[in-house]
């Protein structure tokens, strides 16, 4: 069985919405005790499902405040962010808490596995959240989805028992655990080996094939071959 | 069993093993803090209630009139009077028993007209026989061991003017409504009429007991109301000479247990508060570690109540084991202090149940106050955004610039100190709640010395102000020269001087009596009592005139007294008026005025008598001592003087000692709970601190600094605290 055949049966293809990212004239401002500072500014920006798009450009350009934005883990100053038909610039914070455990599933740079639940019960603890997925079925989906991403062996282990790669492929399966529509991932290879960071990439690729809405910041300078799109963006605004 | 529990659960748990040491000081914290409440309240609980039984079983007489010979047939008589409820009659003899070769000790003998059928100021057989017979006497339980006695044994008895007699110690009763005799270093003792008049007293009863019917009456309208009595007794040919009421409904040690009590609630409530306290600081630190994963629990999608519900969860552990830990501790612990102090008492505690409500009080404030000391950390880490949440290392961003304290410590100190300073000063919140913390831990350890140091020293005091080893007090006034004299016949007796004393009863404005007190007498020159610790006014002095000094347990039962004011006395059957000139402290003394031996004797028109000799011992060690009050009582026997009682002082100042030891003892052991609670307040800053800045020691390292310099860092911001 191919992998591509195993991760369309786990994850299903999203219902077509309009758009799953939608930005208009999104500005990002902060304050700072040494004054104010643009981290984006007049930022339009259309994702279609199925996409694969890489957020690329130097440090400081902005590329992160982008993709906390499209999270709801920040929030605009300025313009909207229309994330799969929601205006989450005007959620609070509860609410927008909420809305992401379904609709977008987040990777980070640095894992960010909670360190005292196995990879599984990390699993478990997303689903619990969000209620999204039955209680009788979590289980298995959890199993599912680490056999789906290759650590099926590591469910029982703490996360500070696995190498980085192990423990990102963990925290992608993770972000998947609710079968959000889009998934976000901040330099999700930054911390990882070449070798790991080409079979995460692949997974990336694998989940917009079948549907999924991959938006990912990165370093990385070989992705061409994985990505439908890349944005590169520079002082906050994309060129 | 872990795999059945919902995820969530499973990190409580795991997060909690995880911090183990942090986990384990913070159930420490709150079970000292219900610990602390616990004790007070279980024990305020008991004795409360158990000394309000203790004291009701007695039925205590409302008021005693002393008259002359009372029959059956009159005490009918006030029994059918309207306003009186119930009547007894007894007599009280002062006398004195032996409990050693030469060796007396004071006794207040009861008469009891009939042993089976006490209506007022009651008491319970104990141990061994009851009733007494004719030859034979009970003793308070608690007096067995100021008489030296043992059940079975023959005691000798003596009252005034009357030799010895043999009497056989037949058993113990317990009288809870009588001051416990170790206090008073004097003995009780329960006799019938037949006895007394074996011991050559006058059998008849001279006490009228009575309660009235109205018992919400307060101690002047009790006076009053016997006041009443008295002039219709007047009427009916019984003259009335005193009339004594006690505090009504009050246990005459209800003062003293107050005191206790109080130290036990001020200690409580501090080691709560201070628990209180910790906890937050605790709860604080555990969150600032969890800062970061509160955020990936919100990027994963959980809301700020499945947040703080996971938060709650781990406190409500914390305080569910700090209560399993504390809760018992507090009913044992507050058990053994109503044991305690109901020994120190001399009542009975006939259940030491803890009424639910109070346990009810201890399990709120378990589970309660945790979670509410941790809601302030919690609501806010559950807040938090998930931007702020995953940058968080517990620096503030609102910085405040360098002040200009720290520019110029910048000049006079070296950088590394600079930032040990700054460090500290980083969460203010946090260093006053430590600071707060540590001050209040070392208050209370301060004011638990300086009570015990006061009270040592009032009584250093109170002791060097009393030149003399004896004091020996005469049943009658005799010539002075005289008892000077057999005093000196005494081998070891280096110094001798006779007093003036009497017990007297101040006569109040509308013509009732209060009750009755000593009076001491010195010479005006005396050089064996110099001025008591003086809390107001002025010591006595040559040619002083009607003027006399009252020591504080006066005022404390006579409130209304004042320095510069007239207090008329009645001495042996005389009424005179005098100036109170001032008031000296005397600790665990009975009421007592001091006026000169020229003044008293000026007064009552007596030219050269006395009816007290205080006696300097050469030398002055115990065991001389010892020996000359020995010799004493066999002089004075020998020639006819009949003493009434004496007194070592080093035997008196022994008891005084040994209460004031137990105190001040409990009180350090509350303070260094206390201390302890601040220690780990000061610990729990100490270790967040550091624990939030794991990252800055890290660039601190790779900038060069060896792990002395960073321990130096470290240690100066804990003494910066600390100072």
């Amino acid at each position: 069985m191919s992998m591509l055949q195993l991760h369309q049966a786990k994850i299903s293809a999203p219902v077509e919405i309009a758009r799953p990212i939608e930005l208009r004239g999104v500005g990002k401002e902060y304050k700072t005790p040494a004054g104010s500072f643009v981290a984006l500014r007049g930022i339009d920006l259309d994702v279609q499902p199925g996409e694969f798009v890489a957020v690329i450009g130097k440090s400081g350009s902005g590329k992160s405040t982008l993709l906390n934005l499209l999270a709801g883990i920040d929030r605009p100053t300025a313009g909207e962010v229309i994330v799969n038909g929601a205006p989450i610039h005007k959620f609070s914070e509860d609410q927008v808490a909420v809305w992401r455990g379904r609709n977008i599933g987040v990777v980070f740079q640095f894992f960010q596995l909670l360190p005292t639940l196995t990879v599984q019960e990390n699993l478990l603890l997303a689903m619990d959240f969000c209620g999204a997925i039955p209680s009788n079925r979590r289980e298995g989906r959890a199993s599912e989805l680490l056999e789906l991403v290759g650590v099926a062996d590591q469910a029982d282990k703490l996360p500070s028992a696995l190498s980085g790669g192990q423990q990102q492929r963990a925290a992608i399966a993770r972000a998947l655990s609710n079968d959000p529509p889009v998934l976000v991932a901040d330099e999700p290879t930054g911390n990882l080996d070449t070798a790991n960071a080409k079979s995460v990439l692949e997974l990336f690729q694998q989940f917009s094939q079948s549907g999924k809405t991959v938006l990912m910041v990165t370093h990385e300078r070989e992705i061409s071959q994985y990505v439908t799109r890349s944005i590169r963006l520079a002082d906050g605004q994309i060129v | 069993m872990l795999k059945k529990l919902p995820s969530a659960w499973r990190k409580v748990l795991r997060d909690l093993w995880l911090n183990k040491a942090r986990a384990f000081l913070v159930i420490l914290s709150i079970a000292i803090g219900i610990f602390g409440l616990g004790l007070v309240a279980n024990s305020y609980a008991i004795l409360v209630r158990e000394m309000d039984v203790n004291y009701l079983r007695t039925n205590p007489a409302a008021a005693t009139l002393y008259t002359t010979d009372l029959d059956d047939d009159f005490l009918q008589q006030v029994k059918n009077l309207p306003q009186v409820d119930e009547v007894e009659s007894r007599r009280l003899i002062i006398g004195r028993v032996q409990t050693g070769e030469n060796e007396w000790k004071t006794i207040w003998l009861f008469v009891i007209e009939d042993f089976g059928n006490l209506r007022l100021d009651r008491f319970s057989p104990e141990a061994g026989q009851y009733p007494a017979k004719t030859g034979e006497i009970l003793l308070e339980r608690d007096a067995l061991k100021v008489a030296n006695a043992e059940i079975g044994q023959t005691l000798g008895v003596k009252i005034p003017n009357a030799t010895p007699a043999p009497l056989r110690l037949v058993g113990s009763v317990h009288a809870p409504g009588l001051a416990p005799a170790w206090m008073e270093n004097f003995a009780y003792g329960f006799i019938t009429r037949e006895t007394l008049a074996l011991l050559g007293g006058d059998p008849t009863l001279n006490e009228l007991k009575v309660t009235f019917v109205d018992k919400s009456l307060n101690q002047t309208a009790v006076r009053s109301t016997a006041t009443d009595l008295r002039i219709w007794m007047e009427t009916q040919g019984y003259p009335v000479s005193r009339i004594e009421v006690p505090k009504p409904g009050k246990h005459p040690h209800a003062t003293q247990m107050a005191t206790l009590l109080f130290l036990l609630e001020v200690f409580g409530v501090i080691a709560l508060l201070l628990s209180a306290v910790l906890v937050v600081n605790m709860i604080t630190a555990l969150l600032a570690q969890q800062i970061r994963q509160i955020g990936v629990m919100k990027a994963i999608g959980a809301n700020a109540r499945q947040v703080t519900g996971i938060y709650y969860g781990m406190v409500l552990i914390l305080g569910l084991t700090g209560l399993l830990v504390g809760l018992p501790l507090a009913i044992l612990a507050g058990r053994a202090y109503a044991a305690f102090a109901s020994k120190l008492l001399n009542f009975q505690i006939f259940s030491d149940a803890i009424p639910w409500p109070y346990l009810a009080l201890q399990v709120l404030v378990g589970l309660l106050a945790p979670v509410l000391a941790a809601s302030y950390p919690i609501l806010r880490g559950s807040r938090i955004s998930v931007r702020e949440a995953m940058s968080d290392y517990g620096i503030s961003q609102k910085s405040a610039g360098v002040s200009s304290f720290t520019r110029l410590m910048r000049k006079i100190a070296n950088r590394p100190f600079v930032l040990s300073l700054r460090n500290t000063f980083r969460q203010r919140g946090r260093l006053l709640l430590t600071l707060g913390t540590l001050a209040v831990g070392g208050a209370g350890f301060i004011v638990a010395m300086n009570v015990s140091a006061s009270a040592s020293s009032t009584v250093d005091a109170e002791f060097a102000a009393q030149k003399y080893d004896i004091q020996t007090v005469f049943s009658f006034p005799y010539p002075e020269q005289e008892l000077e004299q057999q005093a000196k016949a005494v081998a070891g007796v280096a110094r001798v001087e006779s007093w003036g004393s009497a017990q007297v009863v101040r006569v109040l404005d509308n013509g009732t009596e209060s009750n009755k007190f000593r009076l001491l007498a010195p010479p005006e020159r005396t050089v064996l009592m110099t001025t008591l610790p003086l809390l107001e006014g002025r010591w006595l002095a040559v040619d002083d005139g009607n003027v006399l000094v009252a020591n504080h347990a006066l005022l404390a039962a006579q409130p209304d007294l004042k320095i510069g004011g007239p207090i008329t006395l009645r001495i042996a059957g005389k009424e005179t008026t005098w100036k109170l000139v001032g008031v000296v402290q005397e600790m665990m003394f009975p009421p007592t005025v001091y006026m000169t031996k020229e003044s008293l004797n000026a007064a009552m028109g007596w030219d050269g008598l006395a009816s007290t000799l205080v006696v300097v011992a050469n030398p002055r060690d115990a065991e001389t001592v010892v020996q000359v009050s020995r010799r004493l009582e066999s002089q004075f026997a020998g020639s006819g003087l009949d003493v009434y009682g004496s007194v070592r002082m080093a035997d008196y100042r022994k008891v005084i000692e040994d209460h004031l030891l137990v105190l001040s003892t409990f009180l350090v052991l509350m303070s260094v709970l206390v201390l302890l609670v601040g220690g780990l307040g000061l610990a729990s800053t100490m270790s967040i601190n550091i624990l939030e800045r794991t990252r800055e020691i890290g660039v601190l390292r790779a900038i060069g600094a060896s792990s002395g310099s960073i321990l130096k860092i470290i240690v100066a911001e804990g003494a910066i605290i600390g100072t």
